[in-house]
């Protein structure tokens, strides 16, 4: 609990730094919220370059409006996913449309108060799913944790490398699509993209261990090497 | 089919949408050569299974990472159109006239130049106007809402500056590229985009616009070999639309390609649509 507290001093002294006018803090607490402003907009409605302008005007958001940030009220993840979500939903109510369907842990984000935070995303208009859809084993999977390092090992990768693999998980282009798109042969899409999945697999294998069941099955000795 | 050819073929179907599904249907030569060797083959059948699972877990964190050339547009977006803070602000209450508007504590001064140096052509002109409008209005606000208001015109008057200032600034450059923007049809909009390759900072500032309908937004956009490129969204404030800030992808860009803003759904592909203005370098 008090490492919690001391983050939350932290974010509020860098709020107030914003407030002040520095580049600087608003640059560390995009880093450190980024993941979650996009994560958020991009669940509410799919697009990558509306959550991209959505992450971009969650954080103007944040420098114009520094001095209403009350840490006492609730955190700053929760105030910047709040903001995102309103963004989002914004752009779909002014287009006559509704965003995705969500589950409630999805819309309410960091919010403490689920009861509270219901009764705001309702009134916000924004879509919610009733039950528990469970995550599966993949989402069993999809820990913060994990996200951060795949993250780390995507912005790693070859610059030709992870543009295919975004192409193709990102905008789910085929490989001809990514192909024509990028002006490359056919097979260096395919070359290309399987390195990147290859190199992302190796990193999971390599951070979660044997159990995570995620590296490659070796061929057994014996086995007919022609079926 | 050899143990290569089986795990080649899974591993294009994890990066293809839908790609083990049809693989598994089978209805290809190729599907059925698979399926024979997996039903005969455990570790290319548990290879299949782990594939799927990590495709699956790679593929929503992908989904989900912000690309990381989102850090310095975000940035640079925040530096050209938020609210001035720190010495800047007290600069701006010393320079332009803006009762009301709010004190703010001294701190890390932002670049920001006050009052656009004179510069060539008629829509910088109209920009200058633009602030000359924003700044007179201000006093013109009556009532319970005015301290509001003028918190509006404030912000309007901030971003209209910074785009005064990216003006100049990009304009200084050595390589910097000045692209006429003209009406598609007809005559009404016109306007002007510099940009940078070196730097690759752009301005695109226009004038005529109508406000767009409900549900609609004006986007600006780059066409090279063909192919369309989102640069932003156009925000309108006293007469102008425009839209400031870095685009990597025009890094070494070369002449002849179109610039473009095309009116488009809030939601719909930012790049599609006719274009209301259009240009080329």
């Amino acid at each position: 609990m008090s490492g919690d507290r001391h983050a939350q001093q932290i974010e509020a002294d860098l709020v107030r730094e914003v407030a002040a006018g520095s580049e600087a803090a608003l640059a560390a607490l995009y880093d450190r919220h980024v993941d979650a402003v996009f994560a958020a907009a991009i669940r509410l409605n799919s697009d990558r370059q509306v959550a991209e302008e959505v992450v971009q005007e969650t954080f103007l958001a944040l420098w114009n409006r520094a001095e209403l940030f009350n840490p006492s009220a609730g955190s700053l993840a929760a105030w910047l996913h709040t903001i995102a979500r309103n963004r989002t939903v914004d752009r779909y109510r002014a287009a006559g449309r509704r965003p995705n369907l969500v589950p409630f842990s999805v819309a309410t984000g960091a919010a403490a108060d689920e009861t509270a935070a219901l009764e705001r995303a309702l009134a916000g208009g924004t879509v919610l799913g009733g039950a528990d859809l469970g995550p599966g084993p993949e989402g069993e999977l999809a820990t913060a944790e994990l996200r951060n390092v795949l993250r780390d090992a995507l912005a790693e990768l070859p610059e030709y490398e992870r543009t295919a693999l975004v192409l193709a998980y990102s905008e789910e282009l085929t490989q001809t699509e990514i192909a024509a798109r990028l002006g490359w042969p056919l097979g260096t899409v395919k070359t290309r993209t399987r390195r990147a999945l290859l190199r992302l697999r190796e990193v999971l294998a390599e951070e979660f261990g044997p159990m995570a069941e995620l590296a490659p099955v070796p061929v057994s000795a014996g086995e007919a090497t022609d079926r | 089919m050899d143990h290569a050819e089986a795990r080649e073929l899974l591993e294009i179907a994890a990066v293809e949408p839908g790609g083990f599904a049809r693989l598994v249907a089978g209805d290809t030569p190729e599907a059925a050569a698979l399926a024979g060797h997996l039903a005969g083959c455990p570790s290319c059948a548990a290879e299949m299974e782990r594939l799927r699972l990590s495709a699956a877990v790679i593929r929503e964190a992908v989904r989900l990472a912000p690309p990381p050339e989102l850090r310095e547009r975000t940035l640079a977006f925040v530096a050209a159109v938020g609210r001035p803070r720190g010495a800047a602000a007290e600069l701006r209450s010393d320079t332009i006239a803006t009762p009301g508007s709010p004190t703010t504590p001294t701190g890390t001064a932002r670049r920001r130049f006050i009052g656009a140096a004179p510069g060539p052509g008629l829509w910088l002109a109209s920009l200058a106007a633009a602030l000359i409008i924003a700044v007179a209005g201000t006093a013109s606000f009556v009532g319970a809402s005015r301290d509001r208001q003028i918190a509006d015109q404030g912000e309007e008057i901030n971003s209209l500056s910074a785009v005064a200032a990216w003006t100049v600034r990009v304009d200084q450059q050595a390589d910097a590229q000045h692209v006429a923007l003209a009406a598609a049809t007809g005559s009404g909009p016109t306007g002007t985009l510099i940009y940078s390759p070196t730097t690759t900072d752009v301005v695109v500032v226009a004038t005529g616009l109508t406000p767009p309908p409900a549900g609609m937004e004006y986007r600006c956009w780059v066409e090279t070999g063909g192919t369309r490129q989102r640069i932003g969204k156009m925000f309108l404030g006293a007469g102008i639309a425009y839209w400031v800030g870095p685009v990597p992808s025009l890094a070494g860009l070369a002449a002849g390609s179109t610039f473009g803003v095309s009116l488009v759904p809030l939601t719909g592909d930012p790049v599609s649509g006719d274009p209301v203005l259009v240009g080329r370098s």
